[in-house]
């Protein structure tokens, strides 16, 4: 490939863009290597059952900015940042049966901050890409740090991109429990490593594939969630503490699949299988379509459908305590339909003024679902 | 089980790519379909980090489809 010319320079570094973001690389659309961007979300979800002794509704507001600018032809930074609030619903009121607790609930309110600093290391006339990061989160009880390699190679004149990620993050929470109790500090650990493979096939057919791996240790559970015994007539009697093990391996493979039969428009089939030690198995598919409503502005659907079978801790009516024990409706069996849209409205042409409103929800057949938006506006360059 | 299933994957991985990865499948001139707005698998990082975050939260699994698991936010 003549990578020598303008044009096909620009090309080259274009296709290889939309390449590593199928890895998970998180970059913007490859129309600006440059960016600002800000996005407003709201979030809200609600509870019409799960787990039925616990509140699970809260609404979540955040803004998020996040930037790319070019230090020189190789490196440029990157960084992204959001602060959140998040508002649990009120606690709930527990039946009269159960004899050591009346009300259940976190905290009412949480503020949150998530960050990330990095570079992008592309060496010129090189298909290396390397890209090292570093990652904090801080709330009031929980504060996590860690760090990101990305490394890839292209092959192929960039129709190949192979690539692993290496992530390592520690988190240090500290264990309020549902019934006032405060157990103090722990610590936990997780190491992902993630490797991928994303192949142009033909002008029209993009695929990615990509297994990753995931070892964590530690605290692993949520501090406020507990569990309810019932007795033989089927009524909950007492609160105890959820337990889960103090490791988990985790496997996950992904595979993606887009065609464009013609400019702007994208016939997209993403599908993931996981399972883990805890026994959680899931399987998802996601169909998409973008359209192109004008040259440049696009609307884009997809649907998720996720099955998953539950841990083998899950035990919605125990009647006794037993080892490792939960009832968080997140580790169960449920059916659960993602379906959203986004419309993308560019303007100008060396500088793009970019706005995306996205709307995007979820509903489970175990009777908690969410709804949200996404209001981002930017600057690529 | 995962040490199998992640022998597997390495497997499948370098195999398609030492049958794929030497061939080239366009021409820069071919590609502008390829570099259209529309191809971006994920629709712009911002929709990446809110759906990984309801996603991720809500299911016992990764969420998502190859983002980096190693989480790190604990709250909901």
């Amino acid at each position: 490939m003549p990578v020598g010319s303008a044009p096909g320079l620009a090309t080259r570094i274009a296709v290889v863009a939309l390449l590593l973001s199928a890895a998970g690389a998180g970059r913007a659309a490859p129309a600006g290597d440059q960016h600002v961007t800000i996005d407003l979300y709201a979030f809200s979800q609600g509870d019409e059952r799960g787990n039925p002794l616990k509140a699970e509704g809260f609404e979540y507001g955040a803004m998020r900015v996040d930037m790319k600018m070019r230090m020189t032809p190789a490196v440029a930074f990157r960084f992204n940042a959001s602060v959140a609030r998040l508002r649990n619903d009120d606690p709930q009121r527990v039946p009269a049966s159960i004899e050591n607790a009346r009300m259940t609930a976190a905290s009412a309110e949480i503020l949150t901050l998530d960050s990330s600093i990095g570079l992008d290391i592309d060496p010129k006339d090189s298909p290396w890409h390397i890209r090292p990061s570093g990652y904090y989160h801080h709330q009031n009880d929980f504060v996590s740090s860690g760090g990101d390699l990305a490394v890839e190679r292209e092959f192929a004149g960039g129709d190949t991109v192979l690539g692993v990620t290496y992530s390592f993050r520690i988190a240090s929470p500290l264990l309020r429990r549902w019934s006032g109790r405060n157990d103090g500090r722990d610590i936990s650990v997780a190491n992902n490593l993630l490797l991928g493979w994303t192949q142009v096939l033909s002008p029209s057919w993009v695929l990615a594939l990509s297994a990753q791996v995931t070892r964590q240790s530690g605290w692993l559970g949520e501090s406020y969630n507990f569990v309810a015994l019932f007795n033989d007539a089927g009524a909950p009697v007492k609160l105890v503490d959820e337990v889960l093990p103090r490791k988990r391996h985790r496997v996950q493979v992904n595979g993606r699949l887009r065609y464009t039969p013609r400019q702007g428009l994208v016939l997209g089939l993403d599908a993931s299988g996981y399972l883990d030690d805890w026994s959680v198995a899931q399987l998802a598919v996601e169909p998409s379509l973008e359209v192109p409503l004008s040259r440049t502005i696009r609307w884009r659907f997809w649907y998720r459908l996720a099955w998953q079978g539950a841990s083998r801790y899950f035990d919605s009516r125990p009647l006794a305590e037993t080892r490792y024990r939960t009832q968080d409706p997140d580790l169960g069996s449920f059916l659960m339909h993602s379906p959203g849209t986004m419309l993308t409205l560019p303007f100008g042409e060396e500088r793009i003024w970019l706005t995306r409103l996205g709307l995007y929800g979820f509903v489970r057949n175990d009777g908690i679902y969410g709804l949200g938006a996404d209001l981002s506006l930017g600057m690529e360059w | 089980m995962g040490r199998q299933m992640r022998a597997a994957a390495v497997a499948a991985l370098l195999t398609g790519a030492m049958v794929l990865g030497g061939c080239q499948t366009t021409r820069y001139y071919e590609r502008a379909r390829l570099v259209d707005r529309a191809m971006d698998f994920d629709g712009g990082s911002g929709l990446v980090y809110i759906r990984n975050k309801i996603e991720a939260a809500r299911e016992g699994g990764f969420g998502g489809f190859g983002a980096s698991a190693a989480g790190g936010c604990g709250c909901q």
